[in-house]
């Protein structure tokens, strides 16, 4: 699988935000809003009821499969996501990002890597959920939506993943063509908070 | 300052400190903090605060409280500007501009009031009657009566408000903070359960506000005070005020409008801060504690300024600290407006009778009067109000038992009329969650069914008919224990306060008052104009039914909802049928309670934020190479990219000229993609399209068409081969999400034990296509490790390898016609792609194109595009694509369907090339090919694609024909615009017809 493993040092990059909009993060109060979107995702499809697919992923990255809705499992710089009944997502920093597609390849299973076509943004901060309520009819009560768990739903009118890492912090997953109204939905809806 | 001033000097929930000034009607005035315009203005004299709806009659304040139908107006102007707004739930603010509705030049020089002098003349539905005919006259007289009546005005500039949507979770919601909902949510606080309490005024405490009672030996406002006290420190309580509860639905779903800042001041509004929340809420629990509504009397002249529900003046003198009138006298059927007399009479008005219409009230009330020498007419009515702009007296005589009115006749001379009818409970949101109500035939009120309501809600205090202050607060207490328990939480035993003994209702039907002469109106809906005798006339002409009555008279429509006429309009109806008030029924109540401002339906979606604007990753880009963009679903593509002074048609005949002489650019990468991987890949792939796929080879690209069941076209693409079980599927722009749930559709449902995954890769592959003889050249200076022979990657193949030092899929396949290339690299590198494209190819003339030129390329070769020459009802053979149904494939999507008689007939429209005899003249799209026989014309075919050709210097269109395939070289016609246009049919084919240049 060729897939952007090798990745050329000196190409540069464009993230999916215009540098005018994130810019325009740095006036929010109360919510810090940052674009992690080079990080290293892929998604990965299997059954989770075969034994070889979960020893052959486990044997390659360390990872055990999380098996429910919400879940999250973590193991080392990797992290995997219940997307569906067949289907995860593999996430990882910028710098690790090779390493787990080699590791992913090895593992024989299918796969792709989604690097560049979903977005990740952080939010963080005591109005995160107040901000998120404005777009999100998901229960943010801890009994409902604890914090490592990670929820498909929507945002505003777009489709997103959002995993809860904190009381207030959340990385928001979203396919890159509706990021940049994400981003200014959020910005917009935060003006609240600005001073 | 007003001609009086109407303020108490001390009592009420008020800070005379802080005094606040407004204008009404462009007058200026005076309030204090606390004030509702209404209040604000009873303090300052004014009586006459609008015009009535239908027959412009003087009209003043009746309530204090939601149930005004009579005050309304607007506030505000230019652009933020609300009208039909209730006066006696808005709080004041410094700077407020507030105006009387429909009427005009002002409301004490009404124009329009002469209506009211006609008004014999103006029934219900005495417009639709008088105005049927000639029927298309109805739009000339329909404007001059929708200005004549009409509530308000509508805004005439962009609102500068925003609004939002608030979504939430509780425990338990408790809608209201009288007795009952505090009394409840004192109760429920202490267990941890997250509570919302929900109150429409700007103030905890409901009905306690106005209350003269005591709960443990403090006043009932200073009682509610505590509790909110007691309620703040708990995290797990949120206590709403400003926000109306405004619709029920299934599954405990609620909807509720918070205003945010309409009693702010403009200039500290603050951006930013939406004026109005719509809370969208999930509860597992809902205890109703939404009050009641005192109901009017219905007798003659009853909507004069100055005729005023008990509650409201009681509401006025305990906790605005206002008078609402001078000498008053109160009018009831029942026992509570006797508290409301004292009151009166102990803050300086002089209460000169209380008219009563049972023959001997209860000695208790009786006692009432005596200490306070009013006097008492008892089987007494008033049967008529004098006075115009303001009550200056009334009539009372004697009502005997067949409900005629004595000879006896007593004239009063005042200023208020108080009067009540008894209460109805506020059933609105029960009657919403879907329960049934039942009449009360001691109380004369609809209450709730608690048996027939499904949802986990119970009605606590007077909105279940439990009028006493201690019923509400037990009912309270009970109710929040039994929904900590149903939800699953543990509750402390209730402790009951103590109250002074509250007067009960005990009401004497009394619907209608009968008046002396017919002329005397009585009005049952003063919100709409709505009469006895018009309930009469509807009744009589055949609208028996309470859900016709409303539609006929307008009777509870509008902001009002019927909150104080349904009741009364559904005895007097049962009265004219000589039938109860069960057996005539109800109506069903609706959301939303009280109106919802069209912004707050909107919330954030407006403006930029209504639609998102997909762009793909060099949408920068192209916006600095100057693209004018047009959109394709929701994707923002470039259409062209004008160079300075060139027009559209300029810009385009150029991109297409570039491309047939050397070589252009494009941005494909909104086409839609999927990652199809699994042993069962090729299967999927088969029965997806017509064509057969067994054949295709690691690292070939087929092109495929795709049916629904129906066997006709849905979408169309190419697909690769890039290694095994693993292909790359494209699909149009448009249909990449159709085509993607389709898939999952047949896999989820049908397929299920098919071993194979598909992926959207839309946004994480970009790609861009390079066209044009020079393409494999350009692609040589860029620098690539493929090798570009035709021999190693001829047309119709796929390659992996580095474009300019990018790691890249090469699919050669093309759109145009041209030897092409498209370039697929992870979205994040494709700036950096398309930048080095163009410095490479500076030198050969490179320039990028849009989707206008790509069109008429496409075109020039015949290439279907879906949705032009597709439209739901055409299969491959109509298209003259045989070739791309695969005929010894055992089974595909859509197979079965290709063999319907009607799929087969002669006769079917076909693709064919159409050259008009004048080369210079473009067909509109949609024009229709006429065919003639004997006197009559018919369409028998249609133009799909139409466009001007640089490449052939002349015009050139697709069209589907009747059977076009065997028609080449014929002549047709087309009508267009009264003129006559004659074309040859052409096979679809202009350019390169045998290929050589693609495959060279």
């Amino acid at each position: 699988m060729l897939d952007a493993i090798t990745k050329p040092n000196k190409v540069p990059r464009t993230g999916a935000i215009t540098t005018r909009l994130l810019q325009q993060s740095t006036n929010l109060k109360q919510v810090k809003l940052t674009d992690v979107s080079f990080q290293g995702k892929f998604i990965l499809w299997g059954n989770p009821e075969d034994s070889n697919f979960i020893q052959s992923v486990q044997t390659a990255t360390g990872l055990s499969l999380p098996r429910q809705c919400g879940e999250v499992s973590e193991k080392g710089p990797y992290r995997a996501i219940w997307a569906n009944p067949k289907r995860w997502y593999l996430i990882c920093e910028e710098q690790n990002e090779t390493e787990l597609a080699e590791r992913l390849a090895d593992s024989g299973q299918i796969h792709m890597s989604v690097t560049d076509g979903q977005c990740c943004f952080h939010l963080k901060g005591p109005s995160a959920v107040d901000l998120l309520k404005k777009g999100c009819s998901l229960n943010f009560n801890d009994t409902h939506f604890a914090t490592g768990q990670c929820l498909q739903t929507r945002l505003a009118i777009t489709k997103v993943f959002l995993h809860r890492k904190g009381a207030d912090s959340f990385d928001i997953y979203v396919e890159r063509s509706y990021s940049e109204y994400i981003w200014g939905w959020l910005l917009d809806a935060a003006k609240e908070y600005s001073s | 300052m007003s001609k009086f001033n109407n303020r108490l000097n001390e009592g009420g929930l008020i800070d005379r400190n802080r005094q606040i000034n407004f204008t009404f009607n462009k007058k200026s005035y005076t309030g204090v903090a606390g004030d509702t315009l209404a209040s604000a203005l009873i303090a300052n004299g004014v009586d006459l605060v609008g015009r009535s709806f239908k027959l412009h009659r003087p009209r003043g304040i009746m309530s204090a409280g939601v149930e005004e139908c009579s005050a309304y107006v607007q506030v505000g102007s230019g652009d933020r500007h609300t009208t039909n707004v209730n006066a006696t739930q808005i709080e004041i603010y410094e700077g407020m501009a507030a105006s009387s509705i429909h009427c005009w030049p002002s409301v004490e020089n009404d124009v329009g009031a002469v209506i009211g002098k006609f008004s014999r003349l103006l029934p219900s539905g005495f417009y639709y009657k008088t105005f049927m005919w000639p029927a298309k006259f109805w739009k000339i007289y329909e404007h001059a009566i929708r200005s004549s009546a009409g509530l308000g005005k509508a805004p005439e500039t962009e609102d500068a408000d925003t609004y939002e949507y608030r979504y939430d979770h509780y425990d338990l919601v408790i809608v209201g903070s009288g007795p009952a909902g505090l009394m409840a949510a004192r109760q429920a606080a202490p267990s941890g359960a997250r509570i919302l309490v929900v109150e429409q005024d700007f103030k905890l405490g409901g009905s306690l506000l106005s209350d003269s009672a005591k709960i443990e030996n403090q006043t009932t406002s200073d009682w509610a005070e505590s509790v909110t006290a007691e309620l703040q420190p708990f995290d797990n309580v949120t206590l709403l005020t400003r926000t109306t509860l405004t619709g029920y639905y299934d599954g405990n779903f609620l909807t509720a409008l918070e205003r945010v800042t309409d009693h702010l001041p403009i200039n500290i509004r603050r951006s930013g801060i939406a004026r109005e929340r719509l809370w969208k809420v999930r509860t597992g629990q809902v205890i109703l504690a939404t009050g009641s509504i005192e109901r009017p009397l219905v007798f003659g002249n009853n909507d004069r300024p100055g005729v005023m529900l008990a509650s409201g003046a009681r509401t006025y003198i305990n906790r605005f600290g206002v008078k609402p009138g001078q000498k008053a006298v109160l009018f009831t059927n029942n026992d509570t407006a006797y508290a409301t007399a004292i009151e009166l009479q102990q803050s300086g008005v002089n209460v000169e009778a209380i008219v009563d219409n049972r023959q001997s009230p209860p000695q208790e009330v009786r006692n009432m009067l005596r200490n306070n020498t009013i006097k008492l007419l008892s089987g007494s009515v008033v049967h008529n109000v004098l006075g115009n702009k303001r009550v200056t007296g009334v009539e009372v005589a004697s009502l005997n038992n067949q409900n005629t009115l004595g000879s006896d006749n007593l004239r009063i001379q005042c200023d208020l009329v108080i009067q009540s009818g008894g209460w109805t409970p506020t059933v609105h949101l029960f009657s919403q969650a879907g329960g049934k109500l039942l009449f009360d035939e001691n109380q004369l009120c609809l209450r709730p069914d608690s048996a027939t309501v499904s949802q986990q809600v119970q009605s606590v205090g007077s909105c279940n008919g439990s009028f006493t202050l201690a019923d509400a607060l037990s009912e309270g207490a009970q109710a929040a224990s039994q929904a900590l328990a149903n939800a699953g939480f543990k509750s402390t035993d209730a402790n009951y306060p103590q109250v002074s003994e509250s007067l009960s209702c005990l009401p004497k039907a009394l619907w209608r008052v009968p008046v002396r002469k017919q002329s005397i109106k009585q009005f049952v809906d003063l919100h709409n104009d709505v009469t006895t005798s018009d309930v009469e006339l509807a009744n009589r002409e055949g609208y028996r039914s309470v859900e016709h009555l409303k539609r006929y008279t307008a009777i509870g429509m509008g902001p009002d909802q019927g909150r104080t006429s349904n009741i009364n309009a559904l005895a007097i109806l049962a009265e004219e049928q000589k039938s109860t008030i069960p057996a005539v029924g109800t109506t069903r109540f609706r959301p939303p309670y009280t109106p919802i401002s069209f912004g707050a339906v909107a919330g954030r979606r407006v403006g930029e934020f209504f639609q998102v604007r997909r762009k793909t990753s060099l949408y920068e880009t192209h916006e600095k190479a100057g693209a004018i963009f047009e959109p394709a679903g929701l994707w923002m593509r470039p259409d062209f990219y004008p160079e300075a002074g060139e027009s559209r048609e300029q810009a385009v005949l150029r991109e297409c000229r570039a491309v047939r002489r050397s070589v252009g650019i494009f941005d494909a990468s909104s086409l839609g993609k999927l990652d199809i991987q699994g042993p069962d890949s090729l299967k999927l792939i088969n029965m997806l399209y017509a064509n057969g796929w067994n054949t295709l080879k690691l690292g070939a690209c087929r092109y495929g068409v795709m049916l629904k069941e129906d066997g006709f076209i849905f979408d169309d693409g190419v697909t690769a081969c890039l290694g095994e079980n693993h292909y790359h599927m494209t699909t149009t722009t448009g249909n990449a999400e159709t085509v993607y749930n389709w898939i999952e559709e047949w896999l989820q449902c049908e397929w299920l034990d098919w071993d194979v995954y598909v992926t959207p890769v839309t946004t994480q592959w970009a790609a861009v296509s390079i066209a044009g003889p020079n393409a494999r050249e350009l692609l040589n200076q860029v620098g690539t490790d493929i090798d570009l022979s035709t021999e190693a990657f001829p047309h119709m193949q796929f390659r992996k390898g580095t474009v300019a030092d990018i790691p890249a899929r090469v699919f050669r396949i093309s759109f145009t016609g041209e030897h092409s290339y498209e370039i697929n690299v992870p979205s994040s590198y494709a700036p950096a792609l398309w930048d080095a494209l163009m410095k490479a190819g500076e030198k050969l003339g490179i320039e990028p194109f849009g989707l206008e030129a790509i069109h008429r390329l496409r075109a020039e070769k015949g290439y279907i595009a879906v949705g032009l020459e597709t439209d739901g009802t055409v299969t491959p053979f109509d298209l003259g694509m045989s070739w791309a149904v695969g005929k010894k494939k055992t089974d595909f999507l859509g197979k079965r369907a290709l063999k319907l008689p009607d799929l087969t007939r002669p006769g079917r429209r076909q693709l064919v090339g159409l050259l008009t005899d004048e080369p210079s003249y473009v067909i509109p799209e949609g024009a229709q090919i006429r065919l003639k026989t004997g006197g009559l014309s018919r369409s028998q075919g249609h133009v799909s694609s139409s466009y001007m050709s640089a490449t052939l210097d002349r015009s050139i269109a697709l069209a589907m024909l009747e059977n076009g395939l065997d028609r080449h070289g014929e002549n047709v016609t087309l009508h267009i615009d009264g003129k006559t246009v004659t074309a040859q049919v052409t096979k679809p084919l202009f350019y390169d017809e045998d290929g050589g240049l693609l495959n060279a």
